[in-house]
């Protein structure tokens, strides 16, 4: 039997969090609600998943929803979120990042796996907690009609074929393989519309993380 | 000291090169942020020591923070919320009512004509077990040979294990070469509805090949799966529900994966 090691996250434990550490004493915690709120999750379990679920219960769906395009599997994947959110409270860490963070990343891998499974390609890993603690220490506190508006402009501003390879990758669960085949462009184009449209979205919204992030 | 750190020319070479490289990777650490898996054994190599792509890397995944806010709000159905809840409530129900309830003792009459009522019925359904022993003797020896299984794979000194996660369930996968076999243990499945089954799927070159049925009782099961075909290298196990009887090809929901890679 050959076997093959999950080695992309060799880096997030060794020598990376030490630059992501530094990163994170320079960037907002997490808001303090997110705190007493968990603490609510651990003591009165029931009441907590009703706060956590009416303060991002919308967000969580709308993602899904964006993802499948079909609300009962959207409904499924809000609740399997804020399923596995409460079963894994004993051990989130508020200064690592946000509730947010945590449901918005866990929400758009599952909706990711069960669209590549409906298409019958191969899902994609179990998201990871170093994933998880990856994506959620860079919370730049949002508040999500605000953001939305920036984020929306910031990708009307690309250049159509940029927008489209990011949105292919990020909403549509494609690898750069399968969106160049999609599109019926070589490999490298793709590399050159990714990397232009994130370098530009970068400079765009830069200012929602703080300048010396960027 | 090295030739190059002598040679400003070859200094200059060595920067150009890295920077190439770091130019090169740059779309699959965006990608990567992005949510594709990737595996690149030179990005990571090389993410370990290019402060340049570690920038790179956290200023990608701040964008693939934001990004989701871009979905349009949409209002869930209020069921929704409901549902969530009292998944909750009676997941905590049980740990809830354990102290006081066990010294109080103060049932009402009907609550003990309900006891005494399912106490007769269990009466019945134990006779009735005893009458299905026979018919299921056949089982037992089924049951002992893939418990002989088991004992001989754990004792194996080089029996390999791999964890399985699912959102719910979680389980192991113990494999041994020597006996070519494998052993699936779950645990914390979900209850089924009706005319459906949990089917265990051996991955490999994104092909998927059913290794049978999970029987579960309260939420775990255990199966033996035979590893005769020494030449496959398979990559994955998963579970899904799939219709009873099982499918040629997973269609249903998966509850449970794992990579067989090294823990």
């Amino acid at each position: 039997m050959t076997l093959y090691s999950d080695s992309r996250h060799i880096w997030m434990n060794d020598r990376f969090p030490t630059e992501a550490a530094n990163e994170r004493t320079a960037a907002p915690q997490a808001v303090p609600d997110d705190t007493r709120l968990v603490m609510l999750l651990r003591e009165r379990p029931a009441e907590g998943i009703a706060q956590l679920y009416d303060r991002y219960g919308r967000v969580v769906y709308s993602v899904a929803l964006r993802i499948v395009r079909d609300h009962g599997t959207a409904e499924e994947i809000t609740q399997d979120v804020f399923m596995r959110c409460w079963r894994s409270i004993a051990s989130y860490n508020a200064e690592r990042g946000s509730l947010a963070s945590w449901l918005l990343t866990i929400a758009h891998h599952r909706a990711i796996d069960v669209l590549r499974s409906r298409h019958g390609k191969e899902s994609r890993n179990t998201v990871s907690d170093e994933r998880l603690e990856l994506m959620a220490s860079y919370d730049p506190l949002i508040e999500d009609a605000l953001v939305r508006g920036e984020v929306q402009a910031a990708l009307g501003e690309l250049p159509s074929a940029q927008r489209e390879i990011i949105e292919l990758i990020f909403w549509g669960g494609f690898t750069r393989r399968e969106a160049a085949e999609r599109l019926d462009i070589p490999l490298g184009t793709v590399h050159t519309r990714l990397r232009l449209g994130m370098d530009k979205l970068r400079a765009t919204l830069g200012s929602l993380f703080g300048a010396n992030d960027t | 000291m090295t030739f190059s750190q002598h040679n400003p020319e070859h200094q200059g070479d060595a920067a150009e090169q890295s920077e190439r490289r770091c130019d090169m990777l740059q779309p699959l650490i965006a990608a990567y942020a992005l949510g594709e898996p990737i595996d690149d054994a030179e990005m990571l190599a090389h993410l370990q020591s290019c402060s340049r792509c570690q920038r790179d890397m956290v200023s990608y995944a701040q964008l693939a923070r934001v990004l989701p806010y871009e979905a349009e709000p949409h209002e869930p159905p209020p069921a929704l919320r409901e549902r969530i809840i009292a998944t909750v409530e009676r997941a905590t129900m049980p740990e809830q009512r354990m102290g006081p309830a066990r010294r109080r003792w103060n049932w009402s009459l009907p609550a003990l004509g309900f006891a005494l009522v399912a106490l007769v019925a269990m009466l019945f359904w134990n006779v009735s077990l005893q009458q299905q022993n026979v018919a299921q003797s056949a089982q037992i020896d089924g049951s002992r040979a893939s418990w002989r299984t088991m004992t001989a794979l754990l004792n194996d000194p080089n029996v390999k294990w791999y964890a399985l996660n699912g959102d719910q369930a979680s389980g192991h996968f113990w494999i041994s070469e020597q006996q070519q076999a494998g052993c699936l243990v779950v645990e914390n499945l979900p209850p089924l509805a009706a005319g459906q089954t949990y089917q265990i799927w051996l991955g490999h070159d994104n092909k998927r090949e059913s290794a049978g049925t999970l029987t579960v009782r309260n939420g775990s099961a255990w199966e033996i799966i035979p590893l005769t075909k020494n030449d496959i290298p398979y990559q994955t196990v998963g579970v899904t529900i799939e219709p009873s009887g099982g499918s040629s090809a997973p269609t249903g929901p998966r509850v449970l994966f794992g990579n067989l890679s090294p823990t």
